[in-house]
C-alpha cells in the first residue's frame, strides 16, 4: 500500500500531473449526489494535500522506511478521511490527532504485522525492495532495531520535542513508562553503535 | 561534550534531515480520498447489515495489501532511490536550505488548513528548517509580538511570493521568487500564520486584486482585525479553527491575503 510514493523509473520524473487535482478529488464521486458529502470530500482532500508531505516525513522517522511510512500515513488519513466530520468536530486540530494516531497506528500495527506473519504465505511475485536514504547509517539502523514503542518515544522526544507528559498522553502510556522506555532505548542505541564503531574499527 | 549528549545530538540531527522528506505520488491524494470513502460506505453498510459486509470489506482491503513494492502493481511501486546517502556523523552540519517537495498535485490554493505542504500548526523547528530566509518584520507589523516570521519552500512552485506592494507586511521578502511562502512560527505553537504577497487564492476565490466586495459576498463573517479597517477578518469554511485575513490598500482591492489560527496564538 505504498501508493502515496511516486513510482520507481521514468514516469516518477514527469513534471507535470496526468489528472488535475481538482479532477482527482471529483473522481469517484458521481454518485455522490448529495452536495454536504461533496464538500466534506472536498474539504478532506485539501486537508490531505496540505498535511501529506509532513506526514510522510513524519512517518519516515517512525517506520524507518518509506514503504511503511507510506503505509501508516495511508491507514491513518483513510481512517480519519471515513470519520471527516466526526473528526473536525471532536478534536479540532486534525494535523494533531493525524500525528497522534500515526504514533499509536505505528505501534499497534507492528504488534498485527508480527501476529501476521507466522502464518502468512509467502508472496507469488517478488517483492523489489529499494533502499533507504539512510541505510548505510549505523544510527538510523540502531533506530530501525528499536521496538517500536521505543523507537516511537524517541521519536516523540527528538523529531517533536515532546516532553514525558506530553509522550505519554500521545501513546496513552504513563509518565513512568516513559521514562523507562526512553532509558531503554537509549541504552540500546548506545550499545549497538558502540557494537558497530567497534566492529568497523576491528572488522576481523 | 559526553556521550549522552552526544548522542542527543546525533539523534536530533537525524530527525532533521533532508533525507526523511519523500517524494508524493501524483495520485496520492486521490488515493487516500478513495481509501476513505471505501472505508466510509463499508462502515455505515456494516452498520446497516450487522457487520456481514464489513468481513466482506476486510477482505478486500487485506487483498490490496498483497504485492507491496511489486513491479507489476504500478501504483504501489516504491519510491526512487536517492542518489546520495546522507553523512549524519557526529562532525557534520546540519543542511540550511532544502529544495521544495514538489507536488505536482499541488494547486495554488490557501485552503482552510494550510497550503502545498505548509499547515497551520506544522511545528516550528520543521518551518524554520524549511525557512529560506527570514521575514523582516517589525513588531508593529506582526501584530503577535514573540513570534517571528520566514519565508520559506512549499510543495508548489505555483505558489509565488511578490512583492508589488512594500507596504504590505511581506514588503522586504524576495521578489516574485516562486515556490515560497510566508509563515509567522510561534515556538511553542508552530506556524500561527501563512500567506502573504502570494498568487495563492482562497478555495472561494479570493486573491490579489479582488475588491474587497468580493470578501463580503464570498464570507458571511467578515470583521475588522484589531479594529483596523484595511485588514478583514472572515471565518474560514471547513475549518472553525482558522481565520483569514486579507489586508485591502486604499483603493479596496486585496494586496495580501493570509491563514491563521482563530484567536491569539501563544507566541512565547
Amino acid at each position: 500500500m505504498t501508493a502515496l510514493l511516486p513510482s520507481a523509473g521514468p514516469a516518477a520524473d514527469r513534471a507535470e500531473p496526468t489528472t488535475k487535482p481538482d479532477e482527482a478529488a471529483h473522481i469517484d464521486t458521481q454518485d455522490e449526489t448529495q452536495s454536504g458529502l461533496q464538500r466534506d470530500t472536498d474539504d478532506f482532500a485539501e486537508f490531505v494535500r496540505v498535511v501529506l508531505p509532513g506526514l510522510l516525513r513524519y512517518g519516515h522517522a517512525l517506520t524507518g522506511n518509506p514503504h511503511d511510512a507510506a503505509d501508516l500515513v495511508q491507514g491513518v488519513l483513510e481512517r480519519i478521511g471515513a470519520r471527516w466530520q466526526s473528526v473536525l468536530r471532536k478534536t479540532g486540530d486534525p494535523v494533531a490527532y493525524a500525528r497522534r494516531a500515526m504514533a499509536n497506528a505505528h505501534v499497534s500495527r507492528w504488534r498485527r504485522t508480527r501476529r501476521e506473519n507466522l502464518v502468512a504465505d509467502l508472496p507469488d511475485t517478488a517483492v523489489v525492495w529499494q533502499p533507504d536514504r539512510f541505510d548505510d547509517e549505523p544510527l538510523w539502523a540502531a533506530l530501525r532495531a528499536l521496538p517500536p514503542r521505543q523507537r516511537a518515544v524517541m521519536v516523540l522526544r527528538y523529531y517533536e520535542d515532546l516532553s514525558e507528559a506530553e509522550i505519554a498522553t500521545t501513546l496513552g502510556v504513563t509518565k513512568g513508562t516513559v521514562k523507562s522506555q526512553a532509558n531503554k532505548a537509549m541504552a540500546n542505541l548506545r550499545a549497538t553503535l558502540g557494537v558497530t564503531v567497534t566492529e568497523r574499527r576491528d572488522p576481523s | 561534550m559526553t556521550h549522552d549528549d552526544e548522542l542527543d545530538d546525533r539523534l536530533r540531527r537525524m530527525f532533521t534531515d533532508d533525507g526523511l522528506i519523500l517524494p508524493v505520488a501524483e495520485d496520492a491524494e486521490r488515493t487516500v480520498v478513495a481509501g476513505a470513502r471505501r472505508r466510509r460506505r463499508r462502515r455505515l453498510s456494516a452498520a446497516a447489515a450487522g457487520g456481514m459486509v464489513a468481513v466482506a470489506g476486510l477482505v478486500f482491503a487485506a487483498a490490496a495489501l498483497v504485492g507491496i513494492g511489486s513491479p507489476s502493481n504500478g501504483v504501489l511501486a516504491a519510491s526512487q532511490p536517492p542518489a546520495s546517502a546522507p553523512t549524519l556523523t557526529a562532525t557534520s552540519e546540519p543542511v540550511t536550505t532544502v529544495a521544495p517537495t514538489v507536488s505536482p498535485t499541488s494547486t495554488s490554493v490557501l485552503g482552510p488548513f494550510g497550503a502545498d505542504g505548509v499547515w497551520l500548526g506544522m511545528p516550528a523547528k520543521l518551518a524554520v528548517r524549511l525557512a529560506v530566509g527570514k521575514a523582516p518584520y517589525s513588531s508593529q507589523d506582526l501584530d503577535m509580538p514573540g513570534c517571528f516570521g520566514y519565508a520559506i519552500f512549499v510543495a508548489s512552485p505555483a505558489s509565488v511570493l511578490s512583492t508589488t506592494d512594500p507596504s504590505t507586511r511581506a514588503g522586504a521578502l524576495p521578489k516574485g521568487k516562486p515556490g515560497l511562502i510566508t509563515v509567522v512560527v510561534s515556538p511553542s505553537e508552530g506556524v500561527v500564520e501563512l500567506g502573504g504577497v502570494t498568487t495563492l487564492r482562497t478555495p472561494e476565490g479570493i486573491g490579489l486584486g479582488e475588491p474587497v466586495e468580493r470578501i463580503y459576498t464570498a464570507y458571511r463573517d467578515v470583521n475588522f482585525l484589531n479594529k483596523v479597517p484595511t485588514t478583514l477578518l472572515t471565518e474560514v469554511p471547513g475549518n472553525k479553527a482558522a481565520s483569514y485575513v486579507f489586508d485591502v490598500d486604499g483603493t479596496g482591492l486585496v494586496r495580501s491575503l493570509w491563514l491563521r489560527v482563530q484567536g491569539d496564538p501563544h507566541c512565547k
